[in-house]
């Protein structure tokens, strides 16, 4: 009987140690399986000068200088060497270019001025957009030098990706990459291209409302503007509605935050006026924006980094 | 005692005019813009200077002529004779007469720094006829 009683007590011990070394594995595998704390440059408008290898620099110094180290992930926000052929920028770009991920910008979007080059150095198909997973990140590449407007294939595309990824469970950020941007403050750069591209906006803004995009990355505009979260206008549509005034510290806000980073090394569009849903812009330094994504995926922290180490701006998010 | 009253002055001027030379060289700045004019397009420039500050930063503007209007900038790091080689681009500009200005501006705060000066160069779009 004494055995009986024994062997019953050793056999749920052994049960209870079983369950709790299986929700311990468990609990591991959990941890595993939530997001790993990462971090992502981005910069656009880069040249084929020393400025440019300063911007190379700056990104791969972060490997010292972030707690994260050196970014896991490189996004090219077009206009790369503004010559015939990519090959020297390929070469600046050699060092951080294991994980880079493009957008066509207007000085490589035809075969004068090497397209072919960067559609097979990084993998893209004919229309060059595209859209990735990273960790619990979505990344949206539009090509704003190819047919975008309702109905074409690039709007399909982006549309049906756009309700994918709102209703997927493990992906808790959407970021859209794009180079030429729908809004920006009033610089030397006159063209039409560098007043914010309306149609595009018209177009864009409302889908980025409607599935819940949390940050836009653009250039085209040699200089830095980081905007508050914005929702379209529908009135107005230059005027977006700033849902929040708060200057950096943002709590799952509506609306997205548009970044401009074109500040490769090219040359500057001076900033000449400040829009009001502007909250950071300058156009006296070179540099790039380093993200973090840290807390399990549930914190986002951006940060433009000009290429003398000093920190410009920084803003976060938290979901 | 006659050799050295001969010798005395040249050497005096030796030792005042040789480093006078040698600042004098060393204080002329130069530019090349190549090429000085293009199209509308756009197109691939280099900047070349000599004699900013050694080991600094060069600002340079591109400026309306009859405004000042300033259409692209930009700055280049400088060796340890105060030049630098570099490749920019011009585009989205309109056709006209402009001047690319170069100005010693350490700290890039897009300012002529104290006690120096600058220089400036024609440009235009497109090329006149010659």
């Amino acid at each position: 009987m004494k055995t009986s009683i024994l062997s019953i007590n050793s056999f749920i011990g052994i049960l209870s140690s079983s369950i709790l070394l299986f929700l311990s594995i468990a609990s591991i595998s959990n941890v595993h399986a939530a997001t790993s704390d990462f971090n992502f440059a981005a910069v656009g408008d880069w040249g084929c000068n020393s400025n440019t290898d300063a911007t190379v620099k700056g990104i791969a110094n972060t490997k010292t200088t972030n707690k994260l180290g050196a970014p896991e992930l490189v996004l090219g926000l077009g206009d790369y060497s503004y010559q015939p052929t990519a090959n020297c920028w390929l070469s600046k770009v050699a060092s951080i270019d294991d994980n880079m991920k493009i957008t066509i910008g207007n000085h490589e979007n035809s075969a004068k001025t090497g397209f072919n080059q960067y559609k097979k150095s990084f993998g893209l198909t004919s229309n060059a957009y595209y859209s990735f997973d990273f960790q619990n990140v979505h990344f949206i590449i539009m090509n704003t030098q190819t047919p975008y407007i309702a109905g074409s294939s690039q709007y399909n595309f982006i549309k049906s990706d756009l309700a994918k990824a709102a209703n997927k469970a493990n992906t808790n950020w959407i970021i859209v990459v794009m180079h030429e941007p729908f809004y920006t403050s009033p610089t030397s750069c006159k063209i039409k291209s560098c007043q914010g591209i309306g149609n595009l906006r018209d177009i864009y803004h409302p889908l980025f409302d409607t599935y819940k995009v949390d940050l836009v990355l653009g250039a085209h505009l040699h200089d830095y503007q980081r905007s508050f979260p914005l929702e379209y206008n529908s009135a107005s549509s230059s005027k977006p509605i700033m849902t929040s005034k708060i200057p950096s510290k943002y709590n799952d806000p509506k609306g997205e935050i548009y970044v401009i980073v074109g500040t490769g090394g090219i040359n500057f569009h001076k900033i000449i006026g400040k829009n009001s849903y502007i909250v950071n812009q300058q156009s006296s330094f070179f540099g790039h924006l380093n993200v973090d994504i840290t807390n399990k995926g549930q914190v986002l922290t951006a940060k433009f980094i000009q290429n003398n180490g000093k920190v410009f701006d920084s803003f976060s998010i938290t979901k | 005692m006659n050799r050295y009253y001969i010798l005395l002055p040249i050497i005096m001027g030796m030792i005042i005019i040789i480093p006078l030379f040698t600042l004098l060289a060393y204080a002329q700045k130069n530019a090349t813009i190549s090429p000085n004019c293009g199209t509308e397009e756009g197109f691939e420039v280099t900047l070349e200077t000599d004699g900013f500050g050694p080991s600094s930063n060069v600002h340079w503007d591109l400026v309306d002529t009859k405004n000042n209007t300033i259409a692209l900038s930009g700055y280049f790091t400088t060796n340890s004779s105060g030049g630098f080689e570099e490749r920019t681009y011009v585009d989205d500009i309109s056709s006209g007469d402009y001047k690319i200005k170069f100005f010693d501006d350490a700290d890039t705060n897009d300012k002529l720094d104290a006690n120096k000066t600058g220089l400036s160069l024609d440009f235009s779009i497109p090329c006149k006829s010659q």
